[in-house]
Parts: C-alpha cells; sequence; structure tokens
C-alpha cells in the first residue's frame, strides 16, 4: 500500500472537514450574535417601556390625588361667603337684641334663643372644615402679614403699633401652608408727624 | 434644558413650557397667574406677585404696580430707600416665575422667550430683554403677543394666512392683523386701548346693582366702602357666571341697614341687561376692529383669535361672528394663550418636538329653531346658535325663549347642527313637544329656558325648563365632536407620499439592522474602529436604498465586525 497516498487522502478529507466545520461555525456564531443582540435590544426596550409606564402610572396616581384634593377643596371654599353670611347675621341679630331688650324682652329672648342655633350652624360648619384640614386666619390683633392678609383699610391709631391689625372684614382661611382666601383686614398706620 | 415661555403683563403675568409636546402653565405656588406686583416690606422683605398687591393699600410707597407701562423709558422708582429702573422691577418678576419654574420642573431654567405687545417699540422692547438678562435668563426670543397666541392656536404659517388676535383682558384691550407665511409671522397693523378691559365691564355691573339697591331700599351705599368691595365682587361673579347663564341671581345677605334693621341685595340680572351696560364699550373694541382691517388692507380675515379672560363673555363672539363672518376660535384657553404660544416658541428654538395643543371641540355650531321678529313681519325656520362651533366641550349652555302668542301652552324644540341662520340649511339632530307651559306671572307669557349640555363624546342633552311651573322635559342626541390637532393632520397628509416611497424591505430584516446599529453605535463610542464604522455606513445606505440581498451580506459583515470588537 501507498502510505504516502493514504496520508495525502486523509490530509485532504481533514482540510475539506476544517473548511466545512469553519464555516458553519462561522454562519452559526453569526447567528447567535446577532440574535443575542436583537434579544438584548428587545430587553433594553422592555426594561425602558416598563420604566416609563410605572413612571406614567406614579404621576397619573399624583395628578388623581391632586385633582380630587383640588375638587374636594373647590366645594369646600365654597362655603367661606355662606360662613362670612351666617357670621354678618349673628351679629346683626345681637344689635337687634339690644336694642329690643328694654323694649320687649321675651322677643328680645326669643330672638337670642334663634341667634343660638345659628351660632351653631357656625360652628358645625367650621367643624367641616376643620375635618379637611381647613382652619381660619388669625387676623385681629396680629402684626400685618401680606402672606396671609390683604389690607383693605388704612386707620390713624396713634397709641396702637404701625401695622397693626384692628380689624377684620373678611375672615381668611387657610390648609396646611396653602392660603385658601387671604383675610381682608384694617390695619393701623399712624400718621407721622 | 427646557426654554420656557413667559408672558410678562401689565397686571398678571405667567410662566409655562412644553412638556411631553405640550404647552403647559408651571404654577407660582397655586396660582396659574401671578400679578405683576413688586414691593418691600417694612422689615426689608422683597414681596413678588400677590404678597406685594397685599399690601398696596397700606404701603403704597413700598409697592410698584404696572411697571410695564414704564418700560423704555427713563423713568424710575423708589424702593425700600433705593432707586430702581422699570428693567430692574420688571427683572424681579421674571426671577420669581423663573425659580417657580425650576421648582417645577426640578431643574435648573436659563433661557426663556419673552412677550411684548405688537406696539412696543425698539426702546420697550430692549428693556424686556434687558430685564431678563437682569433676572439671570438668557433671553431666546422676544416675541409679540399676538404671534404667541397664533402659535397657541397652532397656526404655525405655510399658506399666506391673515389672522385677526383680539385680545380684551382685565384692564387693556389689544387687536392686532397677523400675517402668517412660511413660517414668518408678520404683524400688518395693531391697535386698542391700554385703559380697557373687564374689569370696566365689572365696575359698570357693579353701578348699575348699587343704584338698583337704592332704588329698592332708598340706602346710598356710595360711602360704605365694604358694601362697595361686596358689591364689586359680587358683580365680578354674577359677569363669569352670565357667559352660561341667561339670568343669574345676585344675593349679598346683611349688605347693609335701614332703621336699625339689616337689609340685603336681592337682585336678578339678565345677560340682556349686562350686555345693554357694556354696549358702548364693546363698540369701542369694534372700532379698533374696524380701524386694524382697513390699515392692514383685509375685509375678511382668514381666522379671529380670541385671547383674554373676557372674551368668554358670549357678545364679544357674537359681536365678531356678525361683522366679520367668521366665526372666532377660542378652543384655546384665552387667559393662557399668550404663555403657551411663547412656551411653543421656545420649544422651537430649542429644536424639541411640539405637537399641537389638543383640545375637544364641538366642530359644528349647535341651536334651536326660533322665528325672528322682524319690521317686516315674522321669519320662522331661523337658526338660533347656541353652541357656537369650535367652543371647547364638555360645555353647558342656557338661553331663555318666548312662544310666539303668550297663550301659546306648548312649543316644538327641534335642535339643529350647522352654521347657516336657515334651519333648512342646517341638520335636524331631534326634536320634541313642551307642553303644558304656565305663564312667569300672572296675565304674563310663558317663557323657557333651554340648556344645552354637550360631553366629550358629543353627546348633548337637551332640557327645557318652564320658567312659570319650573316643569322639565328634553332629549339627548348625538352631535360630532372632534380631535382637534391641525397640525398632526398636516404633517399626516405630508407624510404620505413619503411613506409611500420608503424602500419595502422586511420588518425582520429592518429591526435585525437596528439592532446591530445601535450596537455599533455604543462599541464605537470614544474609540476609532475604521472597519467597523464603515460597515456600519454600509447597512445604513442599503436601509434606504432597499436592495435586500446587499443589505443581508452587509449586515453579516457588520456582525462579524461587531464579533471582532466584542472579542
Amino acid at each position: 500500500m501507498n502510505i504516502r497516498l493514504v496520508y495525502e487522502a486523509i490530509s485532504n478529507l481533514a482540510r475539506r472537514i476544517e473548511a466545512i466545520g469553519d464555516t458553519d461555525i462561522k454562519r452559526l456564531s453569526r447567528e447567535q450574535y446577532k440574535t443575542n443582540t436583537l434579544n438584548e435590544q428587545h430587553l433594553e426596550q422592555t426594561k425602558k417601556a416598563l420604566a416609563q409606564s410605572q413612571q406614567a402610572l406614579d404621576e397619573l396616581k399624583h395628578q388623581y390625588e391632586e385633582r380630587e384634593k383640588r375638587a374636594r377643596f373647590e366645594v369646600l371654599t365654597a362655603l367661606f361667603p355662606v360662613l362670612d353670611s351666617i357670621e354678618a347675621g349673628v351679629l346683626s341679630g345681637v344689635t337687634q337684641i339690644k336694642t329690643m331688650m328694654p323694649v320687649n324682652p321675651e322677643a328680645a329672648k326669643t330672638l337670642a334663643a334663634w341667634l343660638d342655633g345659628q351660632r351653631l350652624l357656625r360652628e358645625r360648619l367650621l367643624g367641616i372644615l376643620a375635618s379637611e384640614g381647613i382652619r381660619p386666619l388669625k387676623a385681629k390683633g396680629q402684626l400685618f402679614d401680606p402672606h396671609h392678609h390683604v389690607a383693605v383699610k388704612i386707620v390713624d391709631k396713634p397709641d396702637l403699633p404701625t401695622g397693626q391689625i384692628v380689624a377684620e372684614e373678611r375672615r381668611g382661611y387657610i390648609s396646611e401652608d396653602t392660603i385658601l382666601r387671604y383675610a381682608e383686614v384694617v390695619v393701623n398706620k399712624p400718621t407721622k408727624e | 434644558m427646557s426654554v420656557i415661555g413667559i408672558d410678562l403683563g401689565t397686571t398678571f403675568s405667567a410662566a409655562s413650557v412644553v412638556k411631553d409636546g405640550q404647552p403647559v402653565i408651571l404654577p407660582v405656588g397655586d396660582q396659574r397667574i401671578m400679578p405683576s406686583v413688586v414691593g418691600v416690606s417694612p422689615d426689608e422683605q422683597w414681596l413678588v406677585g400677590q404678597s406685594a398687591l397685599n399690601q398696596w393699600v397700606l404701603y403704597p410707597e413700598s409697592t410698584v404696580r404696572s411697571i410695564k407701562r414704564k418700560m423704555g423709558s427713563n423713568e424710575t422708582v423708589l424702593l425700600g430707600g433705593n432707586t430702581y429702573n422699570p428693567q430692574q422691577i420688571s427683572a424681579m418678576i421674571l426671577q420669581r416665575l423663573k425659580l417657580a419654574a425650576e421648582e417645577h420642573l426640578g431643574e435648573t431654567v436659563s433661557q426663556a422667550v419673552i412677550t411684548v405687545p405688537a406696539y412696543f417699540s425698539d426702546a420697550q422692547r430692549q428693556a424686556t430683554h434687558d430685564a431678563g438678562t437682569i433676572a439671570g435668563l438668557e433671553v431666546m426670543r422676544i416675541i409679540n403677543e399676538p404671534t404667541a397666541a397664533a402659535l397657541a392656536y397652532g397656526l404655525q404659517g405655510g399658506h399666506n394666512e391673515v389672522s385677526l388676535i383680539y385680545d380684551l383682558g382685565g384692564g387693556t384691550f389689544d387687536v392686532s392683523l397677523v400675517e402668517l407665511s412660511s413660517g414668518v409671522v408678520d404683524v400688518r397693523a395693531s391697535h386698542g386701548n391700554t385703559h380697557l378691559g373687564g374689569d370696566d365691564f365689572d365696575e359698570r355691573l357693579a353701578d348699575w346693582l348699587r343704584s338698583e339697591f337704592e332704588s329698592k331700599h332708598k340706602v346710598d351705599l356710595r360711602s360704605d366702602r365694604q358694601a362697595l368691595a361686596r358689591i364689586h365682587q359680587a358683580a365680578e361673579q354674577a359677569k363669569i357666571s352670565l357667559s352660561a347663564e341667561p339670568y343669574v341671581w345676585v344675593r349679598e345677605e346683611y349688605l347693609a341697614q335701614k332703621d336699625g334693621k339689616p337689609i340685603h341685595m336681592e337682585i336678578e340680572v339678565s345677560r340682556a341687561q349686562f350686555m345693554t351696560l357694556i354696549k358702548d364699550l364693546l363698540d369701542l373694541t369694534l372700532e379698533s376692529v374696524n380701524r386694524v382691517l382697513k390699515d392692514g388692507n383685509t375685509e375678511k380675515p382668514d381666522h379671529i383669535l380670541l385671547v383674554g379672560g373676557s372674551t368668554y363673555i358670549p357678545a364679544v363672539w357674537e359681536m365678531l361672528a356678525n361683522r366679520l363672518g367668521v366665526a372666532p376660535r377660542q378652543d384655546v384657553n384665552p387667559s393662557e394663550a399668550v404663555a403657551l404660544g411663547a412656551a411653543i416658541q421656545g420649544a422651537i428654538v430649542a429644536g424639541d418636538p411640539i405637537e399641537a395643543i389638543l383640545v375637544d371641540v364641538a366642530p359644528y355650531s349647535l341651536g334651536i329653531a326660533i322665528a325672528d321678529i322682524t319690521p317686516f313681519g315674522l321669519v320662522p325656520g331661523r337658526f338660533k346658535r347656541l353652541i357656537p362651533r369650535n367652543s371647547t366641550i364638555p360645555l353647558t349652555r342656557k338661553e331663555v325663549f318666548y312662544p310666539l302668542h303668550p297663550d301659546q301652552k306648548a312649543v316644538q324644540i327641534e335642535v339643529y347642527q350647522g352654521e347657516s341662520s336657515l334651519v333648512s340649511e342646517n341638520i335636524l339632530l331631534g326634536d320634541f313637544l313642551f307642553e303644558d307651559l304656565k305663564p312667569v306671572e300672572k296675565d304674563g307669557s310663558p317663557a323657557v329656558t333651554v340648556q344645552f349640555d354637550i360631553d366629550v363624546n358629543g353627546v348633548l342633552n337637551v332640557q327645557a325648563v318652564d320658567r312659570g311651573s319650573g316643569k322639565e322635559g328634553g332629549i339627548s342626541v348625538k352631535a360630532s365632536s372632534q380631535r382637534l390637532s391641525q397640525a398632526e393632520l398636516e404633517a399626516a397628509r405630508d407624510a404620505l407620499p413619503e411613506i409611500s416611497l420608503l424602500p419595502d424591505l422586511p420588518e425582520e430584516t429592518v429591526e435585525e439592522a437596528a439592532a446591530l446599529l445601535n450596537r455599533a453605535a455604543q462599541l464605537s463610542k470614544g474609540k476609532d474602529n475604521a472597519s467597523l464604522q464603515d460597515a456600519a455606513e454600509r447597512v445604513r445606505n442599503l436601509l434606504r436604498t432597499g436592495e435586500q440581498e446587499e443589505l443581508e451580506n452587509a449586515i453579516d459583515d457588520l456582525t462579524d465586525e461587531l464579533y471582532e470588537a466584542e472579542a
């Protein structure tokens, strides 16, 4: 047997097998790489989409809560003028009672009892506001604060400090740090000599 | 970094920014607009906005309002013992808006577009620019207020269109004629009145209420400051309500005293009465409109854009529609249009994507059939509009109507959709018979309040109420609704020819190429790999030309290069 010929045949066969293997391995590697790259991209896109969805959901939840809070406050702030009128009514009633008492004490007492009901109504409404964290602003006797009060009139009382609030014309309301309605006040500003 | 838009107004200012393609207002605290007021408190604290306005009556010597009127002049103001020019005062307002924007956006804001009136001189514009610089802002543009409004309404030009911008605010009135052509806005003419606005309408109504009260109670409130303040506030509320309601009750309890007893205000105001009170003021604005059309050589504009809170008054819409034969637009919030438009200009300058402001509107006017009584007799089949075209929805509107004869016991209510003044040329949506009418007063005529209530889905609920008996009746009909995005429609139209020219490549191949190009870009960062970059460029070119077989070969080559690069 010619060993050289067998060796050559085996070498040729080996080279052919190697060439085929290389080509297929190369092809398969390329496909694998493309697939891996595509999958990684999809994963990145999915992660990004999920993060964006979560962000959008958080944003929506926050907006919903804010909107709900605003809507509640809108309804509650509509009570402010109602409270103003009840207080004006009570004040007016007190004046009437003083006038009537010497002349008609029984009628004055009846009016006083009726007025007490109005006072209780006022307390009930203030209670509703308080349950939502809304409270009246302090005004009379305080120093004017432009972040809480609106000056609507000035008076000249030299015996009082400049900037002291001497009267409240319209009550203000606050919730935590948010002013819902500024208090309209009369402020002392003595004329300088 | 965002470029914010700022409407620096005489009485109020506002800031906005384009976020996710849409312009939004940037609130200052809880308020969407901020008074343009600056002051110093006795303890030397600087106050800007509402807090400054709050101390105006108490410390007028330490508070500055309407500084815009002084811009471009050499006038100075004394505040806290120091002298300031108008630019410095305006800068404080701009700075406050900048701070509010930064709080809201969570990032530093250093660039802005600021609006000015169309009639502002060069000196006034420069002063505004300087104010921005002093406030720490790079002023990218100074744009005219009518231009900003046009942008807010989505009119970015391209068709040589002429728009009338009718701006009726609280204290000032401006009307401009602008021409939009290929993205360029040219103000052809402008006119106005710096002391005419919604505040004057409030004043007229308040005065009428006071005199009605005096007639009834024989009590003169002219020296009662507190009562006058309450009447003024009530008048302002009534004015707003009358935009939707034909009649409004004004009630102020314990307003005054007479003979030791409390007296109250309880007066019903009609929209017609209110119109009578302000007609001459509206006519003044119409004179300015006529003047601007003449100066701008235009008889009929392509668009009428409404700006300013006072344009909510229905009579304003009707006056302009009747005079010019064009339905005015108010689909963008009139109080915020200028600020929103400034933000859009900012986004354009920054190269950010913008969508048109999306709103739901009624694309057609909605109303009922009536008969008009004219000098020539009765004219039936007329269309009475309750909801004008392009009104933002949801919306509610009411009107009062009277039967032809006082003894009439029933009316047929026919609901139409369309723009013609004749119902025969409009579309009938539905009708119903409303019976058993009672007179409002003894020996009087019945009256029926018709309410139109349209929701976002275009469902129109029509309700009739007999003012004599309180009886109700009505129907629901389906009207048209439209999501308005003019720029979106135009872009889609323009894009169609391009779409048909794109290469017809399999989706998987394109996706594969995109993923590999993305990876190539990541690997090329900061590295010089010529063969990788060449392979990527070849794939990009073949994606454009659409040669599939060559593309697939190029993709294989790119893959090999990536493999080597990652090895």
